[in-house]
């Protein structure tokens, strides 16, 4: 063979022994989840692998962008902090199914597992690099739009109660990307973990969270709705950054209606988005200088059991369903599941635990040789 | 040769050490199938053929050696680590080379050999290093950038042994290195391993089911079959006990072992070759053998030195219990 000759010539620079530190299992698995970060984002791949998870994140700036410039106008946000997780779900869907079958699915077609395993790590170390590295990828792409949009907020608020009011408002996204990323990793994971080959891997996943997507959305509506009245008062501080004081009470004769952001922030909990507003009656508070005495009357749709039970087939809706239990939100992008709001909640927890579990067993039963 | 790195770990010192030493290994799976039945050897460094049909539990011992598996009985020490116990030290300094294709296509040599490296606990930039200095080894030293999908066979089983290689390892396991390379491959990757044993001074056991074909890199060899240990000895003493010398006589052949025996020779008949076989104590046995077919005035047809096959020290057992088994 051609190559015995050089070999003997190389082979004589020698033939040096390591004698340099060995780190330790914990530091291995680090290492796995840095390399399998990057890979989620192509780094140190080719331009080919970077197309997906890079137009998912050119896709996510695009609302923060503009966000960013309707703060700085002084107008109302183009998607609020509560709807952005749900709708740019379809993103986060894309690059899991691009993803997922990038981190395992390889290494199951090319049978590499034998590699891994016949080194330091153990059955459970290689999943849980994994599952860290794209819940944390899919975390930072999801917290991207929300960071963005703060970060303008905060750049062109006007008072400090201001900015207060807008981490508020930001913590339920925070809440959101965070077991979304969660479920959608998982999930995803267990899925593509089933098979070595990716275009399957990624249509099995794309197909799961689209479909039970769509069947969430048909039940939303299902047997139709009703509405409950509700009159809701309050006092907050006059701090309307896009209006200043005149539009405050200025608000219900323009052609666009309230300020959506206007009524959020004095009412907290009230959407007009999603809530009919019938009337808004406010006047300086007499007592408190620079308060105001506001009463909003409003209906909110009352939907079906069938409904409240169609979202829980799918993951985008049990965790928007968890958020608006949990924050007892009006904004909510699925019908309110109340009373079935815990049920949201476990469910969120027990999907977590048993894809996360089923991926851990997969590798359990993965052969070594 | 002895090398100085080993000193550190426990329990090796020296090159009288073994490397590998199981007792009493038993290894019987939930469905009853025994994969290895009291599996008693010592593997020391050097060169160690492990022989064995396919399903002897070649696979089945590599793996206990690794603590991925844990053995129904019997103890076993790797390095001088204990393999029930120890399995992540024992993988941290041992080199695995599966016999089956495990390597991605669309990375390049470097990058799978570097991200490997790091696996075994070599920090970033030492793993970069070793895995150059791998590639370098098994010669691939000018293709290192090139995609693997782009590599031959033989190419590919190479990368194999780099990864195996990477980060200096006190112990190499190689199953099947040859499997699927054409005989020119075969010979540069077997004369490979043998400078990694030689040279490079790193233990390497080399697990095929072709003995003739390993039998030339290798200081020992160990046959197993049915999870049982055939036969484990040293090379050298094999063919330092094998060579004989084969006398061919048309007539009076008994007499001739007679004197023989009589001189202090050890002596073999072969009645239906019409030979004997002299053992070679030494170089005096020549001429006793010369000297005494003359004084009998025997006419002597052939004198022939030789060289036992070790296949042939194997194939008795071998044949043994492949024949046990066809019964089964």
């Amino acid at each position: 063979m051609s190559s015995t000759a050089p070999a003997s010539v190389i082979h004589d620079i020698g033939y040096k022994p390591y004698n340099g530190p060995r780190l330790g299992r914990a530091q291995i698995v680090r290492a796995l989840y840095v390399h399998s970060m990057r890979s989620v984002f192509g780094l140190g791949r080719g331009p080919k692998a970077k197309i997906v998870p890079w137009f998912v994140i050119a896709i996510m700036m695009v609302p923060a962008a503009l966000n960013v410039y309707a703060a700085s106008t002084n107008r109302e946000p183009v998607l609020s902090y509560a709807a952005m997780g749900y709708d740019l779900m379809l993103f986060a869907v894309l690059f899991v199914a691009i993803a997922a079958p990038e981190l395992v699915s390889r290494d199951l077609r090319h049978h590499t597992l034998p590699l891994y395993f016949s080194r330091p790590l153990r059955r459970g170390d290689y999943p849980l690099a994994k599952l860290l590295a794209l819940f944390t990828s899919l975390l930072v792409v999801e917290l991207l739009p929300v960071l963005v949009t703060f970060v303008g907020q905060v750049a062109s608020a006007k008072s400090g109660h201001q900015i207060w009011l807008d981490t508020r408002d930001a913590f339920p996204a925070v809440f959101v990307a965070f077991f979304q990323s969660a479920l959608f990793s998982s999930v995803s994971l267990l899925m593509a973990s089933a098979t070595g080959r990716r275009v399957i891997a990624t249509g099995a996943i794309a197909i799961f969270f689209l479909v039970t997507t769509a069947i969430g959305h048909v039940f939303s509506d299902a047997l139709g709705r009703t509405w409950a009245e509700h009159t809701v008062s309050c006092t907050e501080p006059i701090v309307g950054k896009n209006s200043g004081a005149q539009n405050l009470f200025g608000f219900g004769g323009g052609q666009n209606g309230p300020p959506t952001g206007v009524v959020d922030r004095l009412c907290a909990g009230v959407d007009p988005r999603n809530d009919d507003i019938e009337q808004i009656n406010g006047q300086p508070d007499p007592n408190r200088p620079g308060y105001a005495d506001l009463t909003i009357q409003y209906q909110s749709p009352v939907y079906s059991t069938v409904a409240k039970v169609g979202g829980m087939l799918n993951p985008v809706n049990i965790v928007e369903g968890t958020r608006i239990w949990l924050f007892d939100a009006t904004d909510g992008q699925i019908p309110n599941p109340s009373p079935l709001g815990p049920v949201y909640g476990a469910e969120t927890i027990v999907l977590l635990a048993a894809a996360s579990g089923g991926l851990f067993l997969r590798y359990r039963k993965v052969s070594v040789s | 040769m002895t090398r100085a790195t080993l000193a550190y770990l426990p329990g090796v010192s020296d090159n009288e050490q073994s490397i590998i030493e199981a007792t009493a290994l038993t290894m019987r799976y939930p469905g009853g199938v025994t994969a290895l039945g009291d599996l008693t050897l010592a593997v020391r460094p050097g060169i160690t053929g492990l022989v064995g049909a396919n399903g002897a539990g070649k696979s089945t011992l590599i793996k206990i050696l690794l603590g991925l598996l844990t053995p129904t009985s019997g103890a076993v020490r790797v390095l001088g680590l204990d393999a029930r116990r120890q399995g992540e030290l024992i993988r941290a300094r041992v080199g695995y080379m599966p016999e089956h294709d495990c390597l991605p296509a669309d990375v390049t040599a470097t990058e799978f050999v570097t991200h490997l490296g790091r696996m075994s606990g070599l920090p970033s930039t030492a793993a970069k290093e070793q895995a150059a200095e791998a590639l370098r080894h098994v010669g691939l030293h000018e293709e290192r950038y090139r995609q693997i999908g782009t590599f031959s066979t033989g190419m590919k089983q190479r990368v194999k042994l780099a990864q195996a290689l990477v980060g200096d390892p006190g112990l190499l396991l190689l199953d099947e290195p040859t499997n699927g390379l054409d005989p020119a491959g075969r010979d540069s990757m077997l004369s490979l391993i043998h400078r990694i044993g030689t040279e490079f001074g790193i233990a390497v056991v080399v697990a095929s089911h072709l003995l003739s074909e390993i039998e030339r890199i290798c200081d020992h060899l160990v046959a197993i079959e049915g999870g049982r240990l055939l036969r484990a000895a040293s090379l050298d003493s094999m063919t330092q006990a094998l060579p004989w010398l084969a006398v061919e006589v048309d007539e009076g052949l008994d007499l001739l072992e007679a004197r023989l025996t009589e001189r202090g020779l050890t002596v073999s008949p072969q009645p239906t070759r019409r030979q004997l076989l002299v053992r070679l104590d030494g170089d005096p046995v020549f001429d006793t053998v010369r000297d005494t077919v003359a004084d009998l005035e025997l006419p002597l047809t052939r004198l022939e030195h030789r060289r036992h096959h070790v296949e042939e020290l194997f194939a008795d057992a071998l044949s043994e219990s492949s024949a046990q088994e066809a019964l089964l």
